[in-house]
């Protein structure tokens, strides 16, 4: 959608046109479900982040001044609520499984059911699994870098104003999140062409 | 000698930047001349377009029907009253229930007199279950209660 028409529409829900706000949620739905699903590795989840997100536009349009995208402020929002997603599930696990080091097995990983990633359902193949487990190693935040330039294409730039941080941290954040895959792939970089 | 001063220009952490397309024109151009004359650069940078490309970008595609049935659901989350007060079912239901309320005595509902009724204990454990799955959605309590379980472990 472009920053013309966007603006027109965000004209219209401010006179009081509702349909201008599903117009929005349809331009977007796609893209912030997609994000949403590759953040936490599942679809159920994902499509709860995604209407949070948007319920939170809908809540915010009063005061939209417009200064970034709505995709922008999407993007913001869904990285933000999948990093408390992860964090809120880390410490469920922590508390009531009593997990007192990350290296100490995870049982929901244990338990997890392989068949819930997205890739599974796109992709097939050992190396896609691998690849969709090594992301799972990542961060919440490396991995919402590295989601938002590898799958999204957001420039550093881009990925720094929509996270807030400096390009620089994104930068560190990034380089980190390619190092880990490498060391997770490492057994497998041979067969992944 | 030569080959010292090669290792001092290698800049691994710029060939990342280099793949992303993010360097600036100055560095691009350092990177792309010293790719020339580095092959330690050369294979790290073939090392890592092997792995990148071949992170498939997923974009979990969604049929119009599941998208639509998405879109209503926000919507219906954004304009509760609105679709609320629309449905006839539910304006009956509602005019129901006050006739229902001012009917009987509201007495009927005070404590004392209501009819003991049996639990069910599937029913409370499911509740429990359910309450308990609500109180887990806060972050904060979250927080806390490892706080909590971080300073009994100190003792």
């Amino acid at each position: 959608m472009d920053a013309a028409t966007e603006k027109r529409i965000l004209d219209r829900i401010k006179d009081g046109d509702e349909s201008g706000f599903e117009a929005l949620v349809n331009a977007h739905s796609s893209k912030i479900i997609g994000l949403a699903w590759r953040m936490v590795g599942n679809r159920e989840d994902a499509e709860d982040i995604a209407q949070e997100a948007f319920i939170r536009l809908h809540r915010s349009l009063a005061s939209f001044r417009g200064d970034s995208s709505v995709s922008t402020w999407l993007y913001r929002t869904v990285t933000r609520l999948t990093i408390d997603h992860h964090r809120r599930q880390k410490l469920k696990r922590k508390i009531f499984f009593f997990r007192h080091a990350d290296s100490e097995h995870d049982p929901y990983e244990l338990a997890a059911d392989p068949a819930a990633s997205p890739g599974d359902q796109y992709l097939a193949g050992e190396a896609v699994d691998r690849l969709s487990r090594a992301v799972e190693k990542l961060s919440a935040q490396q991995r919402a870098v590295f989601n938002l330039r590898h799958h999204e294409e957001l420039p550093l730039k881009e990925i720094a104003a929509v996270l807030k941080l400096e390009e620089g941290t994104v930068k560190s954040h990034l380089h980190r999140a390619v190092h880990i895959l490498r060391k997770e792939l490492k057994d497998l970089q041979g067969g992944l062409t | 000698m030569n080959d010292q001063r090669q290792a001092l220009s290698c800049r691994p952490q710029q060939l990342l930047l280099y793949y992303y397309a993010e360097l600036g024109a100055e560095d691009l151009c350092q990177v792309e001349q010293h790719l020339q004359s580095c092959s330690v650069c050369c294979a790290e940078l073939g090392e890592l377009q092997k792995l990148l490309d071949a992170v498939p970008v997923i974009t979990p595609e969604l049929s119009s029907v599941e998208l639509g049935r998405f879109s209503a659901r926000v919507m219906e989350q954004v304009q509760p009253q609105r679709r609320w007060l629309s449905r006839p079912a539910w304006g009956l239901a509602l005019a129901g229930g006050v006739a229902l309320l001012i009917t009987l005595n509201l007495n009927v509902l005070l404590p004392e007199s209501a009819p003991v009724q049996t639990k069910d204990p599937m029913m409370t454990a499911d509740q429990d279950v359910l309450l308990n799955l609500e109180l887990l959605q806060d972050l904060k309590l979250l927080e806390d209660l490892e706080l909590i379980q971080e300073l009994e472990q100190l003792g």
